[in-house]
């Protein structure tokens, strides 16, 4: 095993490799598992049953399973799996440190943290509960940057990661506190410490769209710059983009992302770690393409997860987040102990 | 100059004149470069040389725009480079810094056409001139056989001229290397010298930092010297070679000869000055 991630980084083909065949492959892989996360479930409606409700011949429960059910949770999952896995590569390019993730580094956390700091305060509202978790991960992000830019005391890889991760229990158990003194359901409370996508309204997705289009917008305007700053900050300047203002950018991009991910999933790590860690494997580590590639495969990781998540403890289900971290876990943990960490610098 | 012939009339730059005005370079409270005022000859390869901390380094960064000046400008055909958009002057000055990264696995054709990034937009994305210009840029550079090869299976001078190729695919009148050669052995270094000079006899201004002083006087037209953040002499390196001056610069005594074939100085039983 540790032989075959060693290779995945000295091999220099991915960053060969042609765009376009490895984004069909990758999209085919995400329209089989968004077709399954509409069919397989938890409960009694079958595949088949779901299939024939899906083309218009199924029958009441059939229905209601799908259409109220699985298809918001599954368009829930396609924006978080694009919304996660696109701040994670943002992150680490901008960190150049491939384990920068916004779960691990306390920026869903820190979302999900002000999240409970405006329901103790009695707010209700579903935007506002939005716009709390976009300041909470503009200041995760702000924070997480001001580290990785500490020299010297964050140049190793792993002590970002450490600190980020003190950082993230730390908001976690806060979190939990502060929902605990509400005296909330703790359904309530387990869906603000691990996420899920598990019963959310089209509503909640429908609101936080905007915040991801703008993301996505600011997101193709800095991928070329954010590419050149990999050569260096004074390359960069010398082609005639402004890192600063760059930076900047990308901070807002990821803080909206990861905003608006915690908003309607709650905090969800390890996703942003494995899904640029899979594109770059795919098709190397220039930021453009691995981005291209962490959209489709980025909702096909969430959904893949989230289906097992149903089948795992059937009749009932496991959290999502729970579940991404047991699979997030040991991938961090091999990322870390191959020998060479691929430069994204 | 013969190996891109059939390129070279259609890709040449007008050229462009580099000038600071009262020029002055701080790290925080500390001044580096003070009031320097200097021309660089247009369309020729200049050097800057001098000891360690003389502030040459940070005097091309300021040149680059990377290190803003306390007071002073420095000017591209009169004009403030501050004053001037950061993509505009990218269009006329080009930079190869001292430390530069390359991501794993990037060819050397992808590395050139980043250089490209100042003739394009948001709208106007790429296009038959940026092809033709990485095309020219492989030619100038001897790469077009290497084309397809990532940076990190190449000879430290091959990659070195990847690097200026990048620059040469900005298609900028100007260009600042920042000691180009300073990683490489002997033979690298001649490698990427006899490049610079392909360089400026197709009409490109240099300007450089060297660390050697012979390299420097045999590969450039005009030197200039630097000590404690002034200029203390500038011309030809055959006038600004001189003993006194080697004594000043590096506190360093030696006997000067004359190259028999290109005429620049070189310097023999160099000791320290007593």
């Amino acid at each position: 095993m540790q032989r075959f991630i060693n290779d995945i980084f000295r091999e220099q083909a991915p960053s060969q490799r042609a765009l376009l065949p490895c984004f069909i492959v990758c999209s085919g892989l995400f329209v089989l598992v968004t077709l399954s996360s509409m069919l397989i479930g938890a409960g009694e409606v079958g595949a088949t049953d779901a299939l024939s409700a899906l083309v218009g011949l199924g029958n009441d429960e059939a229905n209601f399973i799908l259409f109220e059910l699985r298809i918001p949770r599954t368009l829930t999952g396609i924006f978080v799996g694009i919304a996660l896995g696109l701040s994670g590569a943002l992150m680490q390019s901008l960190a150049r440190n491939p384990l920068a993730e916004p779960g691990l580094l306390g920026v869903s956390a820190g979302a999900s943290f002000s999240v409970a700091v405006a329901l103790i305060f009695g707010a209700s509202i579903a935007t506002l509960t939005i716009g709390m978790a976009q300041l909470g991960a503009l200041l995760g992000c702000l924070f997480v940057t001001a580290a990785a830019r500490m020299q010297g005391q964050f140049k190793d890889p792993v002590r970002l990661v450490l600190a980020g991760a003190a950082l993230s229990s730390l908001l976690t158990a806060l979190t939990s506190i502060l929902l605990m003194f509400d005296e909330r359901a703790a359904d309530e409370i387990r869906f603000w410490v691990t996420g899920s996508i598990a019963g959310r309204s089209m509503d909640n997705l429908l609101l936080v769209l905007p915040y991801g289009l703008v993301a996505l917008i600011i997101t193709l305007y800095v991928s070329k710059p954010l590419a050149s700053m990999a050569l260096g900050e004074k390359v960069a300047l010398g082609l005639g983009h402004n890192p600063k203002v760059i930076r900047y950018l990308v901070i807002l991009a990821v803080a909206l992302l990861v905003g608006s991910a915690t908003a309607v999933a709650g905090p969800i790590v390890f996703v942003g770690l494995v899904v640029p860690f899979a594109a770059r494997a795919i098709v190397g580590a220039d930021i453009r393409r691995t981005m291209i590639i962490c959209i489709p495969i980025g909702p096909s990781l969430l959904l893949f997860a989230d289906i097992f998540t149903r089948l795992i403890a059937r009749p009932s289900e496991m959290p999502l987040g729970v579940l991404t971290a047991i699979i997030g876990a040991p991938i961090l943990l091999m990322i870390v102990r191959a020998k060479r960490l691929p430069t994204l610098s | 100059m013969t190996r891109s012939s059939t390129h070279h009339s259609s890709r040449v730059q007008p050229l462009s004149s580099l000038s600071t005005e009262h020029l002055k370079l701080a790290h925080g409270a500390r001044d580096i470069v003070h009031d320097l005022t200097v021309h660089f000859p247009e369309g020729k390869v200049t050097s800057i040389v001098g000891p360690n901390g003389c502030g040459k380094s940070t005097l091309l960064n300021g040149l680059a725009r990377i290190h803003k000046p306390t007071a002073g400008d420095v000017k591209i055909d009169g004009k403030d480079i501050h004053s001037i958009a950061s993509k505009k002057v990218a269009q006329k000055l080009a930079l190869l810094p001292q430390e530069t990264l390359a991501p794993d696995g990037i060819t050397v054709k992808e590395l050139i056409r980043f250089g490209r990034h100042p003739h394009q937009g948001l709208l106007k994305q790429w296009g038959m001139n940026d092809a033709d210009a990485i095309k020219f840029a492989l030619n100038s550079a001897n790469l077009s056989d290497l084309a397809d090869r990532p940076l990190d299976t190449l000879s430290g001078g091959q990659r070195q001229r990847a690097w200026i190729a990048m620059c040469i695919a900005q298609e900028t009148p100007l260009l600042l290397l920042d000691e180009p050669t300073s990683a490489l052995d002997l033979g690298h270094q001649i490698e990427v010298f006899d490049l610079i000079r392909d360089l400026s006899s197709e009409g490109k201004s240099v300007v450089m930092v060297v660390h050697d002083i012979t390299m420097a006087a045999r590969y450039s037209d005009h030197l200039i010297a630097m000590k404690g953040g002034n200029i203390i002499a500038t011309g030809s390196p055959k006038d600004v070679i001189t003993q006194p001056l080697l004594k000043e610069l590096y506190g360093i005594q030696c006997d000067l000869f004359e190259d028999p074939k290109t005429g620049t100085p070189i310097l023999l039983n160099v000791q320290r000055a007593s």
